[in-house]
């Protein structure tokens, strides 16, 4: 996998202090307790960071994110789809809650 | 895997014989192994810290216990009132310490606002916050922080929290737990009593706490009991019905915000039972019944807890010494 040898840089560098250990590509980061939900925050913004990509909340599954080799495949689906759509990324993911004028104007409130 | 029938009546205590123990339990440390003259409670109006200085009383006798009452700018409108009705109940001395003062001088609310600036540059005078997690139960996603933010207009907006934001938001909002626990030592200090700690079992095991903020005391006397028997106590001990009806809250946001949204999840009822289930080896299939819960749902909560207790691991270590 094309970017597999950068994100296990990043996880060793990051995470283990550059002690590889008995880290294989496939270890889960949760259960191996390498990352925790604190860490997959910084893993996150690394991959939004370097790859300029946007990662959607419900895209955050450790299917996608717990191992070197996991984030290795979402990372390369997620910059082919990138390619093919040619869409800049949306930035910070922002969801309205509610507004006074909404509220007013709802004849049910 | 425990076979046993699992029912929600588990958790039922008997008050009297707990109560005794407790109490045993308070004059023994307090008074004959730390040689203290009696015990300061910091009372939110809310009733962890309420049940435990009933208990103190019965303990010690009302004149050994100091009620300390420290809100702030951000606090309930109802933390302060319900506090003072809790000492009054109780016919214990109170102190009130607003800490909004020592917090404003520390940069609390300016660190806390300038990290939620991070992620909403508009986020100023005015406006107010929380933060909040997705709920454990829908999914297998990562539960990360998003910020809830409410403009002057009160148009609301939620914002995923980056790193920075997310540890510069908790940096800060954790002065407010820390300055109060530094009262409490100063009083305690001043007066030769021990600092109580008011964390039941739900907080104390799943690190719902500040480390050496109100996670730091010399005694800790309802970590061992579940929520709901905590409120089995507070009925035995007769407090007051607002402060039994009073719903659980962080009560350390400008807007108000529930335990279940900033960290657990799920009500409390339902949390005590799943933890209760997962300490003895309950099936998921079986707490989920009792709950109302599917096993998928129960075992998203059993890995939740895991998760939980592997962070609080940190927030319990004592200092580690090179022998």
């Amino acid at each position: 996998m094309k970017y597999i040898q950068e994100l296990r840089a990043f996880i060793v560098t990051t995470f283990l202090f550059g002690d590889v250990g008995s880290l294989q590509d496939d270890t889960s980061f949760m259960r191996g307790g390498i990352i925790d939900s604190t860490g997959i925050l910084e893993l996150v913004m690394f991959l939004e960071t370097n790859y300029k990509i946007k990662i959607e909340n419900e895209e955050m599954i450790p299917e996608n994110l717990d191992s070197v080799n996991r984030v290795a495949q979402f990372l390369e689906r997620k910059l082919e789809k990138l390619a093919a759509n040619s869409a800049p990324a949306s930035g910070l993911q922002n969801t309205v809650i509610s507004s006074p004028e909404l509220v007013a104007s709802n004849p049910l409130s | 895997m425990n076979t046993q029938h699992f029912t929600s009546d588990m958790l039922k205590l008997d008050c009297s014989n707990e109560a005794e123990r407790i109490t045993a339990l308070i004059r023994e440390q307090v008074l004959r192994r730390f040689k203290k003259k009696g015990v300061v409670v910091a009372l939110s109006g809310g009733i962890d810290s309420s049940v435990v200085g009933a208990l103190s009383v019965r303990a010690l006798g009302r004149e050994r216990v100091l009620g300390l009452l420290m809100p702030e700018r951000d606090s309930g409108l109802e933390t302060l009132p319900l506090s003072r009705q809790v000492a009054s109940h109780l016919g214990i001395e109170t102190v009130h310490e607003d800490i909004t003062g020592i917090l404003e001088s520390v940069g609390c609310y300016r660190r806390r606002d300038d990290a939620i600036r991070l992620v909403v540059p508009e986020y100023g005078a005015g406006w107010k916050s929380k933060i909040v997690l997705p709920s454990v139960l829908a999914d297998d996603q990562y539960r990360l922080f998003s910020v809830v933010v409410q403009d002057p207009s009160g148009k609301r907006l939620e914002v995923r929290l980056s790193l920075d934001a997310y540890l510069g938001i908790v940096a800060a909002s954790n002065f407010k737990q820390r300055t109060r626990k530094m009262m409490e030592y100063y009083h305690a200090d001043r007066l030769n009593y021990a600092v109580t700690g008011t964390p039941n079992r739900l907080e104390y095991d799943q690190g719902f706490f500040v480390k050496l903020g109100d996670g730091a005391a010399d005694i800790k006397p309802i970590a061992h009991l579940y929520k709901t028997q905590v409120y089995q106590m507070a009925e035995f001990l007769q407090l007051p019905e607002a402060i039994r009806r009073r719903p659980p809250t962080t009560d350390t946001y400008s807007l108000p915000q529930s335990q279940e949204e900033f960290f657990f999840s799920v009500p409390y009822d339902k949390m005590d039972l799943i933890l209760f289930g997962k300490n003895q080896e309950v099936s998921t299939a079986e707490v989920g019944r009792v709950v109302g819960l599917t096993a998928e749902q129960v075992e998203r909560v059993y890995r939740d807890i895991e998760s939980k207790r592997r962070a609080a691991a940190y927030l319990h270590a004592q200092p580690v010494l090179v022998e």
